[in-house]
């Protein structure tokens, strides 16, 4: 076991961001999913020890992260965390931004720690940028070297929040294949659905603050079983409905109009209904 | 489980501050203010008595505003930069194990890229001094002596190199907009226009300030050609001037909300008492009055 949450939640103010919120974390890639607002980057960062929770404790690798400031510290060198949003420090190379955060991530001998960053650099595809400075990278690049920063040291708990954004369908591809193959927990907070699917041996669904689903891939899909069709109408009360490349329409929830037939649900569709579902119950 | 060998977590501050001393060396801004430095130093020894177009003073004992301009007030720049720098960085990996403390004061410890060179302007100062005497219608005159002058230019030319910075530093904790910095820089230049002992009224607590004239042809006494020399001491300045610097750098250090801040406090409040002590050290020792040099030098 790699991280626990216990009855953790945060308040901003008046607003609940989490509410107390119970997690087990096991070895493997588990993602994330919600819509916006959900809490997800509030889970994260309480995860990574980059915010306090109000309640409830958190431990990685058996070191509490609410706890001192040495069982904190002890349990950071054992976190690699992808921000949502990364702000890159102004007139650094890729190298040098690398070698600097490494430092931060207390690797003191110089040459292990280039060899780090090398490695690093490696992974993501960036061998070939590390002497260009960040500001002359593009959007991907960017994205990829940020997640670099977090893959720095190989750490028990990968923490990505929204890693894909930015990255095309090659890069994305290469990412799964980088995250599936390495050993710990890989924790991905994405939108991107086809990522979950793809990837993750488990799927937590937070809306509204609160746990809504949590299990494997095929148990979500299970879920939506017999509930996504296709046919020439719209099922009436469908979550959601669209055209197909083939002119038939899909329609994801609602009653079957004649002449639909089931369809293998997708994770997006069992998200999709998971989130009607959430939204029904909280109107009622 | 970490798959990646990790070297022990010891003295990462070493390692970290080795870095901010490098990024402190390969700044611009630092290396234009030292270049200009360099440039005043070479033409002083070439024409020593030409500063102020009257040809009769040595440079040695006024140029002070050179290295605190040239490596004091773009140190704070340079260093509100690197803070910055070094702030995004951690952000950027959200949650790092070398605390926001160790950070600091490794950017802290870069300051002694700029106190280097202002040690080397001081030498360069002395040597000056020594091979061309300043004018007897200057300094020292009168109850003033050597160890007096030398001790006015190492506050004003070679202290501004480090509190500069820190002050940067501190600004960069604080108040991290970006807007910040020049108008730091304004304002401390300003300030120190006003409070550089042109005024009588200013002649006694002036020290307040920790950029201010001690001699020179201050004040109302300009244009009649007699150098004054204001009141108070210069060595206990040096004193309260290292005790603002240690408080900028706690004051940083204080930023950090992980850190024993109950501690701090009282760091932080004893290094409050040896400024206020040094302080009045200052206003009390030293020269009692303002005194005037009874050479008229040939600027009058």
């Amino acid at each position: 076991m790699t991280a626990t949450l216990d009855a953790v939640s945060k308040t901003f103010g008046r607003t609940a961001a989490l509410h107390p919120t119970t997690l087990r974390l096991d070895a493997g890639v588990i993602g994330l999913l919600g819509p916006n607002g959900a809490g997800k980057t509030t889970l994260l960062r309480i995860l990574s020890s980059a915010l306090a929770p109000s309640t409830g404790t958190v431990a990685v690798a058996g070191h509490e992260v609410t706890g001192s400031q040495a069982e904190r510290t002890a349990a950071r060198r054992r976190i690699g965390y992808l921000p949502q949003e990364v702000t890159f420090p102004r007139g650094m190379t890729s190298f040098g931004f690398l070698d600097y955060i490494a430092v931060l991530k207390e690797w003191g001998d110089t040459e292990q720690r280039h060899a780090e960053v090398r490695r690093v650099l490696a992974l993501v595809g960036l061998a070939d940028r590390a002497t260009v400075k960040v500001r002359a990278l593009s959007g991907g690049q960017r994205r990829r070297l940020a997640i670099a920063q977090a893959l720095l040291g190989d750490p028990a708990l990968l923490i990505l929040d929204e890693p894909t954004t930015g990255l095309d369908p090659e890069q994305r591809a290469s990412l799964r294949g980088l995250l599936s193959g390495r050993p710990g927990t890989v924790l991905i907070s994405t939108h991107q659905t086809e990522d979950v699917s793809a990837l993750c041996d488990r799927v937590v669904v937070l809306d509204g603050g609160r746990v809504r689903f949590d299990g494997s891939v095929p148990e979500l899909l299970a879920s939506a079983a017999g509930r996504v069709h296709q046919g020439a109408t719209a099922n009436p009360g469908a979550v959601q409905t669209w055209k197909t490349g083939t002119g038939l329409i899909r329609s994801v929830g609602g009653r079957p109009g004649p002449g639909a037939s089931a369809v293998e649900p997708t994770v997006e569709d069992a998200y999709l209904l998971l989130r009607s579902a959430t939204a029904e119950g909280a109107a009622a | 489980m970490t798959t990646t060998a990790r070297p022990p977590a010891t003295s990462m501050l070493g390692v970290l501050a080795r870095q901010e001393i490098r990024h402190y060396l390969v700044a611009k801004l630092f290396w234009l203010g030292a270049a200009l430095l360099v440039a005043l130093c070479v033409a002083d020894f070439l024409n020593p008595d030409a500063t102020n177009g009257a040809g009769d003073y040595s440079s040695s004992v006024m140029g002070m505003v050179a290295p605190s301009a040239l490596l004091g007030v773009l140190g704070l720049i340079v260093m509100a930069s690197l803070a910055r720098r070094s702030d995004r960085a951690a952000a950027a990996a959200g949650s790092v194990a070398v605390p926001e403390r160790t950070r600091t004061l490794a950017l802290a410890a870069a300051a002694v890229v700029p106190l280097g060179v202002a040690l080397l302007w001081y030498a360069a100062a002395l040597a000056q001094y020594h091979i061309h005497p300043p004018a007897p219608s200057t300094v020292p005159f009168g109850p003033m002596t050597d160890g007096h002058v030398f001790a006015v230019m190492f506050a004003l030319g070679v202290v501004p190199a480090v509190s500069g910075p820190i002050l940067g530093l501190f600004l960069a904790r604080w108040l991290p907009g970006r807007g910040v910095t020049p108008l730091a820089v304004v304002l401390v230049v300003l300030v120190t226009i006003l409070m550089q002992g042109n005024f009588q009224a200013t002649w006694h607590w002036r020290v307040v300030w920790p950029w201010t004239y001690w001699y020179g042809p201050i004040g109302w006494n300009t244009g009649t050609g007699h150098w004054m020399a204001l009141p108070g001491s210069p060595e206990a300045w040096i004193a309260y001037l290292l005790a603002v610097c240690a408080l900028g750098v706690l004051g940083a250090l204080y930023h950090d909300p992980e850190s024993d801040r109950a501690r701090l406090r009282l760091v932080i409040g004893a290094a409050v008492a040896v400024a206020v002590l040094a302080l009045v050290l200052t206003m009390t020792l030293g020269l009692p009055e303002a005194v005037a040099n009874p050479i008229a030098g040939a600027g009058g």
